[in-house]
């Protein structure tokens, strides 16, 4: 009878804890544990990485649990984050095993990932699941990514667009403008066009990459239509040196330091490539093939991170020079050249279980025309932004009355544009969410309101509903219906000016209503682990923002409504060194105005993608495809003679651990090197991701990588 | 209204442009030729130069449609075409890869042929050719050069230059023996900013004199040519100032009247105060037909209609342009636009998202017909 007990309060002196996002389930470095019991109250330095070896403190130990005293409580906490207290293991058999912890954002919605790693523990009840999608930076490297490009490209759902070297992201039939991308929660969409580029990102800086689909109202606002790409910062300790196909030639260094109770985050990355590849001519009586020319570029960007337990500071430098080379054909801008500086600073704090956030970001076009400097331009966009957000539990969970949490938030901001050709336009912003969870037994529902308040958008109140069921430990299902809104972009209040033309006023383009019904399965079998997710959409938005050719000019205007119906589903399987994986989705998006019936451009009706990976123990295989079907390229009815054809896209890595012998002692943290090689487009097919921007061939990549070995 | 109405429907008026040139140059006025009944139009094309470059062909009645694509908007951004025995010309400029187009109308071909390379073409004409060939001018605004393009069937053009024809060359034609070349004296290379009077360059086929012709007061980055006979009608848009707001208009456009046997200007119509631009077309009822802008501050669409005699307005009293009204009474407007020969206005309107109808008015200026007209329509022509 006593062998029992005592295998109970047998309390483990060590653990590895693994802290991840409990939206996105994107791995979170930086955390504090502490350890609680009634004799001692310990905390730890911020950890370096998501996943680490945590110790009892000597202290701790000899204030061993009895049957009298209630075990060691471990607190996880994270700035942005809700702390999660959760029982330190008491059995031997948590030793061999990982703990993670799920940290809930402060004021974010709650909702979990799927088809993520399993998690083991959570600090809180599952929360109503979102077609999403994760990677770590870390494994998108071991993966064949090079860039920031690379690692969203391998996620699934993404449709990436790229026309002079800028990266934009489309999800979920949506145009760029109606993706919301943020780095640590700040939004990185430039308030001039609405739209975000993650070329200048350094991929050394990241520690994961998250896709989410569908609006996102409450946690990122204005313009997240489609969905929301949330990176986060802080890799672990990389090295990389890395060359390829078309000149391209890319070094990284990332380095990470605690500093008592700082951790010290900084990278940096210097990337360039000529690009000057070949390309089928269509016009007579030109030579069959022509290079690109003009279409090199230049990025250097840095970051650095601190963080403290109460307190982040992160900081983006980058400068990026390229050529501005024309479409296919189009020889006018051989000579022209852009520069983008690039500025943005966020702070984080916590007071007294508030967490107040702000952020500045700038960023600076400069565009050159050496043979026309009468044409030379300048422009440079602001943002400012300062937001607080708080939780306060409504009531503890009860048996009958299951449990509700009421999350708040409360932000301020202003945006600012000046160019050439007088361009100056200012906007400020408020806004203000709530949103409610209540959870018993299997069920989740949540429910949230937010009130934005633009200048010349008017007040803008945005609803968001969710439903939650688990029918069994590995089955359940979802509802959720939202609301969203796009306020013009300052371009878009530029191009519409009535200093300009009297037109009627543009208006915030709405997302009435945004209907995703979803299902999650998933099975663990002798054969492997299984996981299938689908979901049924549906989207409707209202005074749609369009920039047509109106009398004098183009110009945006709130044209009619765009509908969406869809469905994404993604399935995959993971058994001891492989894992295999595909998804696809089928969309029908289309503006309907008067007579006119426009399908959104560059949205495939059928998009897909798969990848198998397979791991040995020192070498990994990655095998990728996506497949994208035909995709109209203008805002016009659907015609065949206007669209991009469908193409698939085959890619190969294959990353192997090099044998580093006495070398090892030598490079001290960096113990854990490799060798990737990488080609994309593997079959070497013609295409175009934006008409009139050729899409490089076949291309290789290699690259060596010195890496943190604790990296998750 | 009444008189306008009148006058496009009399036979004696529409008879008056067709021989406007031996009318002015000759004076005469007398025994005037009775034209055959009018008949409607074989068909309308329009230009869809924006979003979906292409032409879309529509019948004198009825609804339906067909379409010629000419290429993607990246490398198609002309404003405007010149039709001739069915075959429709569109040139792209520098920014968008300095291309001629060429679309036959009966087999819905289209060629696209690659003009020098930073030559910025402005403008595209079918010349006489020989040989079975046929010869097509393109003007050459940033090498200050004409191209003469010769075509077979489908085999690979050739071409030859004419260098040294003008600062900006806009347009090119070709009557006795010589190639006539608009040029609009514009720094086209850079601003369009303006360097002085459009001008009229002749260029003998043989032989090395030139005979330079400037057309006093009209000014304009954007000249164009009409020629009907021995009179060449040379359009000419104006100049303003977009660089602050408000804009500004600096010079209204003009019609500017050319003996071209006599080399020598007959007259000049300047478009009303603070209008901007002169789109001009040739109606098969032998008048002349001036899209522009009323002002720079609402943009509104007007259509002046001139007399190619005399190059006066006819209107009403209260106005320049033509009163035009929809189909439920209201007045409305209407950009490039051109008449049937039974005086009949065969126009442009755009509606949300940039939806392009064909709008048809009678000779009093009523709505008659309405119809889709693809999206994004920026000029037209009756077959």
């Amino acid at each position: 009878m006593s062998l029992p007990l005592l295998a109970l309060v047998i309390t483990v002196d060590s653990l590895r804890l693994c802290v991840t996002d409990a939206t996105t389930g994107a791995p979170l470095l930086g955390a504090t544990t502490r350890i609680d019991s009634a004799a001692v109250s310990t905390q730890s330095s911020p950890m370096t990485t998501a996943c680490g070896m945590i110790h009892r403190p000597a202290a701790a130990r000899t204030s061993a649990p009895s049957r009298q005293a209630p075990p060691h409580d471990l607190v996880v906490q994270r700035v942005g984050y809700r702390p999660q207290r959760v029982a330190w293991p008491t059995t031997a058999r948590a030793e061999r095993e990982t703990l993670t912890v799920a940290l809930m954002p402060v004021g974010a919605r709650d909702t979990r990932a799927v088809g993520l790693a399993p998690i083991t523990v959570r600090g809180e009840a599952p929360a109503i699941a979102r077609m999403t999608a994760e990677r770590s930076a870390a494994d998108a490297r071991r993966l064949g990514a090079t860039t920031t490009h690379d690692l969203v490209a391998q996620l699934p759902y993404t449709n990436l667009r790229s026309a002079r070297g800028e990266t934009n992201l489309s999800l979920r039939a949506s145009r760029r403008e109606q993706v919301v991308v943020t780095l640590d929660g700040l939004p990185l969409n430039d308030p001039a066009t609405g739209v975000a580029d993650l070329s200048d990102l350094p991929l050394a800086a990241l520690g994961s990459a998250t896709v989410t689909l569908g609006a996102d109202p409450l946690g990122a606002g204005n313009g997240a239509s489609g969905g929301v790409l949330a990176l986060t910062a802080g890799a672990p300790r990389v090295v990389s040196l890395g060359v390829g196909a078309f000149g391209q030639r890319q070094a990284e260094l990332a380095l990470r330091q605690s500093m008592g109770a700082l951790l010290v985050n900084s990278a940096l990355m210097h990337r360039t490539a000529t690009n000057d590849f070949s390309v089928a001519s269509s016009v007579e009586p030109a030579a069959p093939t022509t290079r690109r020319v003009n279409n090199d570029e230049t990025i250097t960007a840095a970051t650095v991170g601190l963080m403290a337990s109460r307190w982040q500071l992160t900081g983006l430098l980058s400068h990026t020079t390229r050529g501005m080379v024309g479409p296919l054909n189009v020889h006018a801008y051989d000579a022209d050249r852009s520069v983008v500086n690039r500025a943005l600073l966020r702070a984080q704090a916590v007071l007294d279980g508030i967490t107040v956030q702000g952020g500045l970001r700038t960023m600076g076009l400069s565009y050159r025309d050496p043979a026309r400097p009468e044409w030379n331009s300048a422009a440079t966009s602001q943002a400012a932004d300062l937001d607080v957000r708080g939780t306060a539990p409504w009531h503890r969970e009860t048996p009958t009355r299951g449990a509700l949490d009421l999350t708040w938030r409360a932000g301020v901001g202003a945006d600012a544009l000046r160019g050439s050709g007088a361009i100056a336009q200012d906007r400020a912003r408020a806004f203000v969410a709530t949103n409610a969870a209540w959870h018993r037994r299997q069920t989740r529902l949540e429910s949230g309101v937010r009130f934005d308040a633009i200048t010349q958008a008017g007040v803008r109140p945005s609803l968001s509903f969710a439903l939650d069921q688990q029918w069994t430990p590995g089955f359940s299902s979802s509802a959720r219906v939202t609301q969203a809104f796009r306020a013009p972009t300052l371009y878009d209040l530029y191009g519409a000016s009535p200093q300009r033309l009297t037109i009627t006023p543009l208006r915030a383009e709405r997302v009435r209503g945004d209907l995703e019904l979803a299902s999650q399965w998933r099975r663990q079998t002798a054969l492997g682990r299984w996981q299938v997710d689908a979901a049924l959409v549906a989207r409707e938005t209202h005074n749609a923002i369009v920039w047509f050719p109106g009398n004098f000019g183009w110009s945006p205007a709130n044209v009619g409504a765009e509908q969406l119906r869809g469905v994404e589903a993604r399935a995959s399987h993971a058994h001891r060194w492989s894992t295999v994986s595909a998804w696809v989705t089928r969309y029908d998006a289309m503006l309907r105005t008067d007579a006119l019936r426009i399908p959104t451009p560059y949205v495939p009706r059928l998009a897909a993608g798969g990848e198998w990976i397979a791991q040995q123990r020192t070498a990994v295989i990655r095998l990728g495809a996506r497949y994208l079907g035909d995709r109209p390229y203008t805002a016009g009815p659907r015609d065949a003679a206007y669209r991009l054809p469908a193409v698939t896209l085959i890619s190969a890595a294959l990353s192997h651990a090099l044998p580093l012998g006495a070398l090892r002692r030598h490079l001290g943290v960096f113990d854990d090197a490799r060798i990737t090689w990488a080609l994309d487009n593997a079959t070497n097919v013609a295409w175009q991701s934006v008409r009139g921007f050729p899409a490089p061939g076949r291309s290789w990549s290699v690259r060596i990588t010195l890496q943190d070995p604790s990296s998750p | 209204m009444a008189l306008v109405f009148s006058l496009l429907h009399s036979a004696r008026w529409r008879a008056v442009g067709s021989v406007a040139a031996a009318m002015v140059l000759a004076a005469c006025g007398t025994d005037v030729a009775v034209d055959p009944p009018a008949s409607p139009p074989k068909g309308i094309v329009v230009l869809d130069g924006y979003i979906q470059p292409g032409l879309t062909l529509l019948a004198d009645t009825g609804k339906a449609s067909s379409r010629v694509a000419l290429g993607d908007p990246t490398t198609f951004d002309a404003s405007g075409f010149t039709m001739a025995n069915d075959t429709v010309l569109a040139v792209s400029s520098r920014g968008a890869g300095d291309l001629l187009y060429i679309a036959d109308l009966r087999t819905g071909t289209t060629r696209k042929i690659q003009m020098p390379v930073g030559s910025n073409p402005g403008n595209a004409r079918l010349l006489k050719g020989t040989g079975g060939q046929s010869l097509i001018g393109v003007a050459l605004r940033d090498s200050g050069s004409v191209s003469l393009v010769s075509v077979a069937g489908t085999a690979t053009a050739t071409s030859t230059r004419i260098t040294n024809a003008g600062i900006c060359p806009t347009d090119v034609f070709q009557y006795d023996n010589a190639t006539w070349v608009v040029d609009a004296n514009a720094n086209c290379r850079t601003t369009y900013t303006l360097r002085g009077d459009v001008r009229l360059i002749r260029i003998p086929n043989t032989g090395t004199t030139r005979d330079t012709i400037i057309l006093t007061g009209a000014r304009g980055s954007g000249a164009s040519a009409i020629v009907q006979g021995g009179v060449a009608y040379i359009a000419a848009g104006g100049d303003a100032n977009f660089a602050s707001f408000p804009y500004a208009v600096l010079t209204s456009g003009s019609i500017t009247m050319v003996d071209l046997a006599a080399k020598r200007v007959v007259r000049q119509r300047m478009m009303p105060a603070g209008s901007y631009g002169a789109g001009a077309r040739w109606g098969a009822n032998n008048f002349l037909y001036v899209s522009l802008y009323e002002d720079l501050s609402n943009f509104t669409d007007r259509i002046i209609l001139l007399n190619p005699a005399d190059l006066s307005i006819i209107t009403t009293a209260t106005t320049p342009w033509m009163t035009l009204t929809a189909a439920n009474g209201d007045p409305m407007t209407c950009g490039n636009g051109v008449a049937d020969a039974l005086s009949r206005l065969h126009c442009l309107v755009s509606g949300a998202g940039s939806a392009t109808s064909l709008v048809v008015f009678n000779a009093a200026g009523k709505e008659i017909r309405r119809v889709a007209a693809g999206q994004g329509g920026v000029d037209l022509a009756l077959r």
